[in-house]
């Protein structure tokens, strides 16, 4: 199943410039990108509306990942699934250039929590999303599908319009 | 030799970009059929054409590709224009659909850029509201010949760009909902025209002799709309001069910061 992950210019930037900003114990930021799902002919669409950074207070500290989101930021997260029906992928930067890849952490701590917002919202798709400073790569489950599947195409929707594949 | 290499300064990799590109056109008349010919010039690969109608003999002094032949053959525009296409491009991806716009959503989810060169303001309302929920940009192309008091004809036109994110055909003042024959809804401090995008973040364009300028309403109000003016409750009040037009805007604030003033709007852009 082909998915297109579709992101405004705009949007992009600000979640860069979030997730840049330095915090006070952890080593990066993460957050989560509400957004649409849509089937076209070919394609899944997820539609990206809104960044929701994780707050400061919502970080534990670990020393042995770059950021460790609390249960609280979860539940939220989980929140804004069951409450607004909408697609929950979570987002931080690995920076540098081209398409990243997701590292071992991601995936392990990924796999933990993505399932919890198909419990809650099982309608819509989940994952998670990894930034670099001019790229992005992509993850996604529905619900009752084995296994998360590779974002195929990110669109930036602006001027100029950019599109690469994650796989 | 290619046969792009003359736009080689469009990047280094723009053929590949071109050709990777969908691109749908809905209305294949006298604009969009323009639209499908320079578009296959450039080299755009993947085509969405789509139109219900069939060409017609007085369709031929604009529409191009068409010819007597495909008028005696009772030919779908949508034919006319994929055979014009394929012979720029022969390679081209080319999906010809002989419908109605609203009944191959899913075929222009799928593309990239949309080309509206649609006969209504209906038409082209609707069909920016679904290229901005889907976030594809939409390009909006249209002419008219006017009849003009000082001469025998005006002819005008627009091309707007309509960007997800980024300023409506609303905003520009080129659809409203008389026009479309549609109604805005209310939220609590202003109006939500019905493309999503809220009123007092709209711009107006304000004729000028033979220019037009584009204008920030902001610049001239906090909040207008529909000859309908914002202003903070601490600020000196105005009489109101039009409680007729009062009455057909619904109530929209219940803040305690801010209270409605109506007055009568002498353009549509605020400008008057």
């Amino acid at each position: 199943m082909r998915s297109r992950f579709k992101i405004t210019k705009g949007l992009l930037a600000s979640i860069r410039a979030d997730l840049g900003r330095p915090h006070p114990f952890a080593y990066e930021r993460v957050g989560f990108v509400l957004a649409a799902a849509a089937q076209s002919a070919s394609d899944v669409l997820v539609l990206a509306q809104e960044h929701h950074p994780v707050a400061d207070e919502d970080y534990l500290p670990d020393s042995s990942v770059g950021a460790m989101m609390g249960p609280e930021a979860i539940r939220k997260a989980m929140e804004w699934a069951l409450m607004k029906k909408v697609c929950i992928f979570h987002v931080h930067s690995h920076g540098g250039r081209g398409i990243p890849r997701f590292s071992e952490v991601d995936v392990r701590e990924s796999t933990r929590f993505a399932p919890d917002f198909l419990k809650v919202a099982p309608q819509m798709t989940h994952g998670s999303i990894v930034l670099s400073d001019d790229a992005a790569a992509g993850r996604w489950r529905v619900s009752g599908n084995s296994g998360p599947h590779d974002v195929s195409e990110f669109v930036e929707v602006g001027i100029p319009m950019r599109k690469w594949g994650s796989s | 030799m290619k046969r792009l290499d003359r736009q080689s300064f469009l990047g280094c990799n723009s053929d590949e970009v071109l050709d990777a590109a969908t691109v749908g056109l809905v209305g294949l008349g006298g604009g969009g059929s323009h639209h499908g010919q320079q578009l296959a010039h450039v080299g755009i690969g993947g085509f969405v054409l789509v139109d219900p109608d069939t060409i017609d003999l007085n369709n031929t002094n604009r529409l191009i590709g068409g010819t007597q032949l495909d008028v005696d053959a009772n030919l779908a525009k949508v034919e006319i224009a994929a055979r014009l296409i394929r012979g720029i491009h022969p390679g081209a991806r080319v999906k010809a659909l002989k419908s109605d716009w609203r009944f191959v959503l899913d075929d222009l989810k799928a593309c990239d850029v949309l080309f509206g060169a649609v006969d209504s303001f209906r038409d082209r309302d609707q069909l920016e509201r679904f290229a901005r929920r889907f976030m594809i940009p939409y390009v909006d192309v249209g002419m008219d010949v006017l009849e003009h008091p000082d001469s025998q004809f005006l002819i005008s036109g627009q091309v707007i760009v309509s960007m997800p994110g980024g300023p409506c055909l609303r905003c520009c003042n080129f659809i409203t909902d008389e026009k479309a024959g549609t109604r805005g809804r209310t939220i609590r401090r202003g109006w939500w025209a019905s493309t999503g995008c809220l009123a007092k973040r709209r711009a107006g364009f304000h004729r000028c002799g033979h220019r037009t300028r584009i204008t920030d309403a902001l610049a001239q109000s906090p909040f207008h709309l529909y000859g309908v003016r914002w202003q903070p409750k601490d600020r000196v009040a105005e009489p109101l001069d039009d409680r007729a037009r009062a009455s057909r805007v619904p109530a929209l604030s219940t803040s305690r910061n801010w209270r409605p003033r109506f007055r009568r709007s002498t353009a549509r852009c605020g400008h008057g």
